[in-house]
């Protein structure tokens, strides 16, 4: 009920003109990033950080939450259309989707699309209003240690589930750990691996190094090998038929569960949900030999969980300070710009911007389902922008940003550096989802380290003495143990099997 | 190159990353009167990136990482010619300004990637030079050079 009360407060701040057309600015963004095969969702997130540096915190929040979700739901366009995923997350919906197409159901794909992730968001939305507050306040009771173990625990999920070697995961968290201790030390104030550059005394800033692992460094990839349109396909009618509403109704209940229990653990990313969506419909249908062939549960389900776990993975964010993936992290980076740390003290500090944010989440969802029914028709036809303009383009905001951020052509430098290093790094298979995590947790990781330390005299007994902080670390490493074990045994069997 | 090369190169330029802030970490204080010093986060990590770093290279050099590709292709050739024409609109960008910067880059990056359309590549430079310039700057006030 306390959310309840916040909850509208927080829409009579959301419903304001200006808030409304933050809120539409990001979907209609979001969705184009989406669209544009090439640009996903961290890449889009970071490049248009810029956009919000005039608005006030709540306006720039809202907006790239809009654009988050927006580019969520705008990959499933092209992977209906063209076979071409617009994001990693919607690389399942191709299977039936582009069949649907083929077999002139494209607007009913991408209409079952647009209502389940309606759906999707607007539960995940719902429940995070309901989880929020009593969340917020257990997390109140944190101290120092119990934040190191919390975020030490986002890390290795995050590390555990990123990539087929635990080891590099684990390495690029660290790498990332160091990179974010660039810069004047926090608590004595000592300059650490700054060269004796000005520039470096606050860090490395976190927008140059995003924009040039995923901006710089996916333009790079695609300049290296050019993607080429597919089969294009016409769009018929958006409403499904009486009998895909029947089959497509439990598809996008299981879909909503799975995406939004799933969104609350960090590491997961977007692409798991949507499997397992996916899956489990396979699985219950009588008829699993129709998937793949232009069954619609194979587009309600994945696309469901994919905005259900778009929206759920702002718990973790907004209630802990923990992010769940890049994306994400860019958005706690966004916080970070506008003077606020995301976690449970902003529910204390800043209620009315935190509940505002809330309800753009529901408002932003009627947006994006309002947006993309009719406007579908619309998108598709941006599909036809070749492919050298919109690297020209992302190159051009992606400088626009490193440099506005605080007007050096030092932040443009970093961006480069990091493009290349990313460029290489993505070539060989390197996972950066926890490197940019680790970067942007890295100066509250040792803060909260360091502050443990001082409270015990230097007694690193301080983090198993204490039970919630013990009950973490505990998970942590139990997280760590199953990974490497799962990693093992998948290359038990690929040996076997060769 | 094979991708056993690539990694071995990668893994070798991080070990000498995590060398260099062991040894500046070292060069702060570990400790200090307060507790954990300036140097003590960095240092331990920088440790435990080393042995991973060490960990892999030796999975790596024995074939046990069970790469999907043998072999690690690159067309440098366009990869090289963008980011030479990014280093350039980058070191002259405060000196001749972001419009007349972008007014040259884009077309450059677009003839690169294989635009002939002279038409489309001069409206396209016009408005990511002039318009951007003006939407950022005059509109979202913005700071560009």
């Amino acid at each position: 009920m306390e959310g309840l009360q916040y909850l509208a407060s927080g829409f009579a701040s959301a419903l304001t003109p200006a808030n409304l057309a933050f809120a539409l600015a990001g979907c209609v963004l979001g969705t184009l990033i989406g669209v544009l095969p090439g640009l996903g969702p961290a890449a889009g997130t970071a490049i248009l950080i810029p956009l919000t540096f005039t608005l006030d915190a709540t306006g720039a929040i809202i907006m790239l939450a809009a654009i988050y979700y927006g580019a969520m739901y705008g990959g499933t366009i092209t992977s209906v259309l063209i076979n071409v995923p617009g994001e990693a997350a919607s690389v399942v919906t191709c299977l039936d989707g582009y069949q649907m197409a083929r077999q002139g159901r494209a607007g009913a794909a991408l209409g079952i699309a647009a209502i389940g992730s309606f759906v999707g968001g607007v539960f995940a939305a719902a429940a995070l209003v309901m989880v929020a507050p009593p969340l917020a306040r257990f997390a109140l009771s944190f101290g120092p240690p119990e934040f190191f173990a919390l975020m030490f625990l986002g890390l290795c999920l995050v590390t555990g589930l990123a990539g087929q070697s635990l080891a590099a995961a684990l390495l690029m968290t660290v790498l990332g750990l160091l990179l974010a201790l660039i810069g004047i030390d926090p608590v004595r104030g000592a300059p650490r691996f700054t060269f004796g550059i000005p520039e470096l005394y606050d860090g490395l800033g976190f927008v140059p190094v995003v924009m040039g692992l995923f901006g710089v460094a996916e333009i790079l990839l695609v300049v290296e090998a050019p993607f080429r349109r597919l089969v294009e396909t016409k769009l018929s009618g958006l409403w499904p038929s009486a009998e895909e509403w029947k089959r497509s109704g439990g598809a996008i209940g299981r879909g909503t569960a799975i995406g939004f229990f799933l969104g609350l653990i960090p590491g997961v990313g977007a692409v798991i949900p949507t499997f397992m969506a996916y899956i489990l419909e396979k699985r219950l249908s009588k008829h699993p030999e129709r998937f793949g062939t232009g069954a619609i549960e194979g587009v309600a389900a994945p696309e469901t969980a994919n905005n259900a776990y778009a929206n759920a993975s702002m718990i973790p964010l907004l209630v802990l300070g923990v992010p769940s993936s890049p994306t994400i992290a860019i958005l706690m980076g966004a916080f970070i710009i506008n003077g606020l740390t995301p976690g449970p003290f902003l529910f204390k500090e800043r209620p009315d911007l935190v509940w505002t944010v809330i309800a753009s989440f529901f408002v932003g969802n009627v947006i994006l389902l309002v947006l993309n029914l009719p406007l579908v028709g619309l998108w598709a036809r941006l599909l036809r922008l070749p492919y050298q303009y919109l690297c020209a383009g992302t190159l051009l905001f992606c400088i626009v940003g490193a440099y506005s951020l605080k007007g050096t052509l030092f932040d443009v430098g970093v961006m480069l550096v990091f493009g290349i290093i990313g460029y290489l790094l993505r070539k060989l298979g390197f996972p950066l989802a926890p490197a940019v995590l680790a970067l942007i947790l890295g100066p509250f990781m040792e803060k909260s380290l360091r502050t443990s330390l001082e409270m015990s005299a230097g007694d690193f007994g301080i983090f198993v003495t204490r039970p919630i902080s013990a009950a973490l670390l505990a998970c942590a490493a139990l997280i760590l143990a199953v990974s490497a074990l799962r990693l093992a045994a998948l290359k038990s069997i690929r040996g076997g099997g060769s | 190159m094979p991708q056993t090369r690539g990694w071995q190169a990668a893994l070798a330029v991080l070990l000498a990353v995590f060398a260099f802030f062991a040894f500046e970490s070292l060069r702060l204080s570990l400790r200090d009167a307060l507790g954990p010093g300036p140097g003590f986060f960095p240092f331990w990590l920088s440790v435990a990136g080393g042995f991973l770093g060490v960990v892999l290279f030796v999975q790596v050099s024995r074939g046990r990482m069970g790469f999907e590709t043998p072999t690690l292709t690159f067309e440098l050739r366009p990869v090289a010619l963008v980011l030479a024409g990014l280093v350039v609109a980058t070191a002259f960008l405060e000196a001749i300004g972001f419009r007349l910067a972008m007014l040259l880059l884009l077309p450059y990056l677009l003839f690169v990637l294989g635009v002939r359309n002279w038409l489309a590549m001069g409206l396209f430079s016009l408005a990511g030079s002039f318009g951007v310039y003006h939407v950022f700057s005059g509109l979202l006030k913005v700071p560009l050079p």
